[in-house]
């Protein structure tokens, strides 16, 4: 109780100097927490492992964060819009070892880049198709979006089990090594195209009629359905691109490991939700932001990079992980609740 | 000019007429052969007790219910209003009580919602806040701070100019208020009465449905009272009094006896 009433303090002492500042500059502040966290835990592992900044460990780290910050990408889409989806995980792995499937299929040696092209093109279908199927079920059939992707996220490991027997697909060829774990000018092809579809996202979040809408839908659903937006088709549209994501992190992590399995996004599913919580954006919709869940997903990797290089049992992430997200959502909360009460407040009021 | 124009007496035609509205519910008559007329740069109060069909009416106008006999006319062609979208294209724009605005978006963006400006096939952001400001400007909604504020962090007065504002924005020429001023203080109340004269000086014609029979007196030019899916009255606002008004909702009729109690 102590504890958290200093906490809670503190928070709001930052919330009043920061108000003191410009609009811009206050808001950008406040959002910054994560940063902050982020910016935290990098000076801190700076000193506590040794030779730990070094180009080697940040792209570990931002090779380890790329495949579920895929998922988190579209997550972000959907919590915002206040939904859920429970599949993505299993759609990473149903994609990974179609993928797989058909490129082990069609592979008559070489270095295969016809055959991964065709195999890429499969994950995303694959990902895309069962994204569409989640945004039917939530959009025309009206099922809650939690009870809608925790049935498919069931059907779709099946289905992923289905296709490969239950075994792990390997005997890649070597151009899906190339796209796994090669690089362009030092940097990692998983990191490039994470960050691509970071930047795609970013801009579909704020700068499209589409992304206004997910915002828009989050706070009322009601008033956007009046304002005469097809929502049925804005919900199928939102979990496609969450499938389509999740396909791509299939592809991407089967070419990784060179090996393909259904229980490949097992704890990537949960990994990812944490990271669009940490950075920002709550289950209560309507807010949030595509670089908070890039910062949430890099905190998560760091922390088990970070404990790896000093030799602390990498048991300790999840327990880390953990507090993390409490903290952070408590501090996010609290300062939503000041944010509002501040802009009020400095409101000229012209009522009782 | 040498063609002389000929002298058409311009009967003053009502941007929209009713005519014989019926609307029924199951065994439950709604409205009854119920005509009604708004007229260009005037407010209408729209009076009625609970119960009485004003909001029926409204949907009628507004494209949400169909009526099942009758005919509206807007500026003076008949029409058929089968949705929202439909009204919207004539120029109709209804503000709800609940004011349909996403709490977390700005002015700005909640004016625009459903109907974003896009360059390019992205928003065109620079250009919404011009336009928003200038509505906002020429309907003179000026206690906001920033119109790039959150509207949650507006007072109830200014969500409500916000809702008008937005309903406004697209050349409206009829805008239907549903309660204007329930749960709104005395200042905010004023302030948005005078809100509803300046559309009506913009030549909008507006109609306010309320309860609050001192709000209607200061704004209504003309009255309109339904009771029990009749409209028993509609004249000049100055043909009235309040007792006359609280007459027609609760009797239906005016200058019986009073009830003995």
């Amino acid at each position: 109780m102590e504890g958290s009433r200093s906490l809670a303090n503190l928070v709001s002492r930052w919330v009043v100097a920061s108000t003191r500042l410009g609009p811009r500059l206050q808001s950008a502040l406040l959002r910054m927490s994560s940063l902050a966290v982020l910016i935290g835990l990098i000076i801190f592992f700076g000193f506590t492992a040794p030779g730990w900044y070094s180009t080697t460990t940040l792209f570990n780290i931002l090779t380890a964060t790329s495949l579920f910050l895929l998922l988190a990408l579209g997550e972000t889409f959907v919590i915002i819009s206040s939904g859920i989806d429970l599949s993505v995980g299993s759609m990473e792995g149903m994609a990974g070892v179609a993928s797989a499937v058909l490129i082990v299929h069609i592979y008559h040696g070489g270095f295969g880049i016809g055959v991964v092209a065709a195999g890429a093109a499969a994950a995303l279908v694959i990902g895309l198709l069962g994204g569409a199927i989640n945004g039917i079920v939530v959009g025309y059939l009206g099922l809650n979006s939690l009870i809608a992707t925790l049935a498919t996220y069931g059907a779709y490991l099946g289905f992923a089990d289905i296709i490969s027997n239950g075994f792990p697909v390997g005997n890649l060829p070597p151009a899906m090594a190339t796209l796994g774990n090669g690089s362009v000018i030092g940097i990692p092809f998983l990191v490039l195209i994470a960050a691509a579809a970071s930047l795609f996202c970013a801009g579909l979040a704020s700068h499209t009629r589409w992304g206004r809408y997910v915002f828009a839908i989050g706070a009322n659903r009601e008033a956007v359905r009046r304002a005469g937006v097809n929502l049925r088709r804005h919900t199928v549209l939102l979990f496609t691109l969450s499938g389509g994501l999740a396909g791509l992190a299939g592809l991407l992590s089967t070419a990784k490991f060179l090996s393909a399995s259904s229980q490949a996004g097992s704890t990537d599913l949960l990994i990812a939700i944490a990271a669009v919580v940490i950075g920002g954006t709550p289950l209560t919709g309507g807010e949030g932001t595509i670089w908070g869940t890039v910062v949430g997903a890099l905190i998560i990797t760091i922390i088990e990079n970070g404990f790896v290089e000093m030799g602390v049992s990498g048991f300790w992430q999840l327990v880390v992980v953990g507090i993390i997200i409490v903290v952070a959502v408590y501090v996010d909360e609290y300062q939503r609740k000041l944010r509002i009460a501040a802009a009020s407040a400095s409101q000229p009021r012209v009522d009782e | 000019m040498a063609q002389v124009a000929p002298e058409v007496k311009v009967a003053e035609e009502p941007l929209l007429k009713v005519r014989g509205l019926d609307k029924h519910f199951g065994p439950v008559q709604a409205l009854s052969k119920v005509d009604l007329d708004l007229p260009a740069g005037q407010v209408t109060g729209l009076c009625g007790d609970n119960g009485a069909g004003k909001s029926v009416l409204t949907k009628c106008i507004a494209g949400i219910h169909q009526p099942d006999a009758g005919q509206i006319f807007w500026e003076g062609r008949p029409v058929e209003i089968r949705s929202a979208r439909d009204a919207s294209r004539l120029g109709i724009e209804t503000v709800y009580q609940d004011l349909a605005l996403a709490d977390n978006l700005d002015i700005v963006q909640n004016m625009f919602l459903g109907r974003e400006r896009v360059r390019r096939g992205f928003l065109d952001e620079d250009e919404m806040e011009r336009a928003a400001a200038a509505t906002l400007a020429s309907l003179r909604v000026t206690t906001v701070r920033s119109i790039r504020q959150p509207v949650a962090t507006l007072s109830g007065g200014q969500r409500q100019s916000v809702a008008v504002a937005k309903a406004v924005m697209w050349n409206s020429k009829l805008v239907i208020l549903d309660e204007p001023t329930a749960a709104l203080g005395v200042m905010q109340t004023q302030m948005v009465l005078d809100l509803v004269k300046r559309l009506r000086d913009h030549g909008v014609a507006v109609m306010v449905i309320s309860h609050n029979l001192n709000d209607v007196f200061e704004v209504a030019d003309r009255i309109a009272v339904l009771y029990l899916g009749r409209m028993v009255a509609q004249d000049k606002a100055s043909a009235f009094d309040r007792q006359s008004v609280v007459e027609y909702m609760t009797t239906g009729t005016v200058g019986r006896a009073p009830v003995e109690t």
